[in-house]
């Protein structure tokens, strides 16, 4: 439950510390490569970057939040607040992309029935 | 509140109350997480459902040079927690100045950036894109400053000799808070910078 | 004050203060924050009522000047120059008055006042897991009230874009003059939230950690349960309303454009900010808070309902367990209904689907606990004192405003419905029909043990009826005039042909609206009277079994003096275990039968 133990070791703290500046280089490094090419996947545009990029970013959260944030110690209730809250993130971006990617088709369709000068 | 009304509270005392101020903590931290899904959500749909892209280059290199201080901060704090569970008053005391010394770094390189900005004429009310740099970058900021208030309370308090191996939660919840912060700054990195 | 170490958080409480400023100032005692919440809380309600009244004049007499205080205070605030109330001025009442019963009275009465008072006794702690950050919460609520109350005196007044502030018209048109008024009103919007946070995060460790031992889950007063789940909705919707209020204060000040797309027009004038934005956003970001929040004005009050008629009826209540699912699962879908609110907004009709789903979905928890409340009064043996009949009108008032519910649910209907009475009505009868009557339950149930004091029965009764007649004679009409079409927020309809038939009506809900708000005079008199001169209280007056009725009058700010060891659940009435009385507190030793010199049922230790 409590995590005041005194003789956790520090080794942890430096490995995730490294991990974490290795992962800092990788993500900055793939924004100068289009990954969706390099994968074979051409013409998705930025989707394979932004992904590549959510998913490092995912893992140094998990990182931070298991090993920093001493997760991997934590009693069930506090790993169900921020599960919950999670979820709820998740809910939220997948409701409000629902809306917006249907809504942008419909102002993208207009702006370019605009532009071809309807 | 000070805990001078009574003649000691014992170290179960202390861990218990440990665990209830962890479990309020990890509750503030949850509201937090809805607070920047708003902000982050309306970014993430105001540029899918745009016309044409929003998105203006910002400098990668102090962003990136952001992030790896945002990191060290966070493992500093991590070891300001450890050593404080331990006893270790002066290590404590050092890694807490060395969190707040480089939350100041942050928000110096922070301070440059934005007076590029303004320089160049560009304002939050100049462009989408910008709103959103300014409104996330901004209220990450102010958490930024509401941390490095908290450190420099603690850093004076564990000068003091308020904290040993038993009390010590302040540290171990301002810890938390700080490695939010980092949490918040992983995301918003890419978001607004790589992607 | 002992000087023994301190073993356990249980143990620990801040002693009686000695000077004034901390024992009713800065005070860290649970109770006394719950009556600091109490009388602001009340005082808000007459300025929210006042409000009210009006507006309902504006309606029923369209620019007529409003009798004394028109004349009084033409020209100023929503007064014309004779004395009626201008267009601008019926949105700014409209508006405030929505906004200060919703996060100035309700809330900050039902769980700042109520929530506060309970929550340490009900589970038999000293106080809640963080006394400092109570009062806290406190200190952040009175000044976000005054922030908001500041703004009918700037220039241009106060808000009036609605409570719901939809952008563009919360937005581009005071970007382009700096209304002050509703910039103020939000600065004190957030302040409350922040409050609310606090609030429910420091309820939500109290419910968790702090009960005394033999308190499981399964033996929690309704009221607990309630507070608890509501706690949940304060601490993970108030934050999106920060954040759209927070985007909504920099489209207004910084110019940003976050909510107000390319192209808008203001009068003749394009807009000043930049564009790029979407009034959508606005709707989803708002809605996943407010509507939540509609939880949060309803769940305490089904939970001190509960416990009332439990303890008026003689019986636990009916399905206990029942209701804490209910309960559970409306804390679930709560999260998921907020598009209901949309379906007119031009969202992704299939959404709109999804939403109309989960909507009625979430009916269904709350048509179980009317159900379980008409099954709790069944066959008990009914004491109609003044809590027991608020909490009965509760439970009626909540059936039509849930009915009422069901049909706005339903998208195609709702899109002839929304923005009509017929949604006045429904959201009348839950907030005021249910929620404040289960208030007025409260006050009077809870009145003995806050004061030490009995309201008066005869008054209480009288302001009862007269406000369960008045009440309905206001608000049931507004169904009708609904279904016809009559607007809402309208400031005059004498423009609309279509509603001219319908002006008796409107005369006849606003002399039901004077009498409603003359009838509170009572309330207000008895309530302020008892306090100081009313008959005193025995310790447990209503003979109720959970243990805020097991610790004398005043109740001392240890609140125990041992923390109790609950055997039992929080409606033992009339079980075997009860004879030869009909009632037993819930730390009653397990088998009183067997216990040696066992004390009779009912008396307090």
């Amino acid at each position: 439950m409590s995590t005041s133990t005194a003789s956790h070791s520090l080794k942890p703290y430096f490995l995730v510390f490294s991990a974490l500046l290795g992962l800092t280089v990788l993500t900055v490094a793939l924004s100068y490569v289009d990954v969706g090419r390099a994968l074979g996947l051409s013409g998705s545009g930025r989707a394979a970057n932004i992904v590549a990029g959510l998913v490092v970013a995912l893992i140094k959260a998990s990182l931070v939040v298991w090993i920093f944030m001493h997760q991997d110690h934590e009693e069930g209730i506090n790993r169900f607040i921020l599960g919950f809250s999670v979820a709820l993130l998740t809910l939220a971006f997948l409701a409000l992309s629902a809306d917006f990617l249907w809504l942008g088709t419909y102002v993208k369709a207009a702006a370019g029935a605009l532009v071809a000068g309807r | 509140m000070s805990d001078e009304h009574h003649a000691t509270l014992s170290p179960s005392f202390h861990a218990e109350r440990r665990d209830l101020r962890a479990m309020g903590m990890w509750l503030f931290l949850g509201s937090e997480v809805m607070f920047f899904t708003a902000f982050f959500g309306a970014y993430i749909v105001v540029r899918s459902a745009s016309v044409e892209s929003i998105v203006h280059p910002l400098d990668k290199v102090l962003g990136a040079l952001n992030t790896v201080v945002l990191i060290t901060s966070s493992l500093t704090m991590a070891l300001a927690v450890a050593w404080s569970k331990r006893g270790e008053r002066a290590k404590t005391g050092w890694a807490l100045l060395a969190t707040l010394a480089l939350a100041g770094v942050f928000l110096v390189v922070k301070g440059f950036e934005y007076a590029h900005h303004f320089q160049e004429g560009v304002f939050p009310r100049s462009d989408i894109f910008h709103g959103f740099y300014f409104l996330l970058t901004g209220f990450h900021g102010v958490h930024v400053i509401g941390g490095m208030i908290s450190l420099a309370i603690l850093w004076v308090r564990n000068r003091r000799g308020d904290f040993d191996e038993h009390y010590n939660d302040p540290i171990e919840m301002t810890g938390l808070y700080w490695h939010f912060v980092d949490l918040v700054w992983i995301f918003l990195f890419p978001a607004l910078y790589l992607l | 004050m002992s000087t023994a170490p301190i073993t356990r958080v249980a143990d620990f409480y801040h002693p009686e203060p000695a000077d004034f400023f901390h024992k009713y100032v800065w005070s860290y005692d649970h109770k006394v924050i719950a009556k600091q919440y109490m009388w602001t809380a009340f005082t808000f309600l007459i300025l929210g009522g006042v409000l009210a009244m009006l507006l309902r004049w504006q309606i029923a007499y369209p620019n007529a000047p409003v009798p004394i205080i028109g004349p009084l205070l033409h020209d100023a605030f929503f007064f014309g120059a004779d004395g009626s109330i201008t267009p601008n001025g019926y949105l700014e009442l409209a508006t405030m008055h929505g906004l200060v019963m919703v996060f100035f009275v309700i809330i900050p009465l039902i769980v700042g006042a109520f929530g506060n008072y309970l929550i340490p006794l009900h589970i038999g702690s000293r106080d809640v897991a963080f006394p400092l950050l109570n009062a806290l919460s406190y200190w952040l609520y009175l000044p976000a009230g005054l922030l908001m109350f500041s703004s009918f005196f700037v220039d241009k007044g106060a808000a009036a874009a609605g409570w719901t502030a939809y952008p563009p018209l919360s937005d581009a048109a005071g970007a382009s003059e700096p209304m002050l008024g509703m910039n103020l009103v939000l600065a004190g919007i957030f302040l409350a939230g922040f409050s609310s946070i606090l609030g429910g995060l420091n309820f939500l460790v109290t419910i968790v950690k702090l009960r005394a031992p033999g308190m499981t889950w399964s033996r929690l007063p309704l009221t607990t349960w309630a507070q608890f789940i509501t706690a949940v909705f304060q601490v993970l919707a108030t934050p999106m309303l920060a954040a759209a209020g927070a985007m909504l204060l920099f489209d207004r000040i910084a110019g940003t454009s976050f909510f107000i797309p390319t192209g808008l027009t203001v009068g003749s004038d394009l807009a000043a900010n930049s564009g790029g934005g979407f009034p959508l956003l606005w709707q989803h970001i708002f809605w996943f808070y407010a509507h939540p929040a509609v939880y949060i004005l309803i769940l305490p009050s089904m939970g001190f309902a509960s416990d009332i008629l439990a303890a008026f009826s003689r019986k636990p209540v009916f399905g206990y367990r029942a209701m804490v699912i209910s309960l559970a699962s409306i804390m679930g879908l709560g999260f998921v209904v907020w598009g209901h609110h949309m379906f007119v907004s031009g969202m992704n009709p299939v959404m709109g689907m999804a939403f109309m789903v989960s909507t009625v979905f979430i009916a269904l928890p709350s048509g179980v606990k009317v159900f379980n409340w008409l099954g709790t009064l069944w066959g008990g043996s009914i004491r109609l004192k003044p809590p027991m009949l608020y909490a009965i009108s509760f439970v009626s008032m909540f059936i039509v405003g849930g009915l009422s519910g069901i049909f706005m649910a339903a998208s195609p209907v709702d899109i002839y419905i929304h923005d009509t009475y017929y949604i006045i009505a429904h959201f009348h009868y839950v907030v005021f029909g249910a929620t404040l009557f289960s208030v007025f339950a409260a006050t009077t149930y809870w009145f003995p043990k806050m004061f030490g004091r009995m309201m008066n029965e005869k008054l209480s009764i009288l302001h009862w009826g007269l406000t369960f007649l008045f009440f309905n004679l206001a608000f049931f009409p507004m169904h009708f005039l609904g279904e016809a079409g009559h607007m809402r927020r309208l400031a005059t309809s004498t423009g609309y042909e279509f509603l001219n038939p319908l002006a008796p009506w409107n005369e006849f809900i606003t002399l039901s609206a004077f009498a409603l708000g003359m009838t509170q005079l009572l309330f207000m008199y008895n309530f302020i009277y008892s306090v100081f001169k009313g008959e005193k209280a025995p310790d447990n007056p209503w003979e109720a079994s959970t243990l805020e009725w097991t610790i004398p009058n005043p109740v001392p700010v240890y609140n125990f003096k041992e923390l109790p060891i609950v055997t039992r659940g929080p409606h033992e009435y009339s079980s075997p275990d009860t004879l030869p009385g009909d009632w037993l507190p819930q730390n009653a030793p397990a088998r009183p039968a067997d216990a040696p010199g066992a004390a009779p049922a009912g008396a307090s230790h």
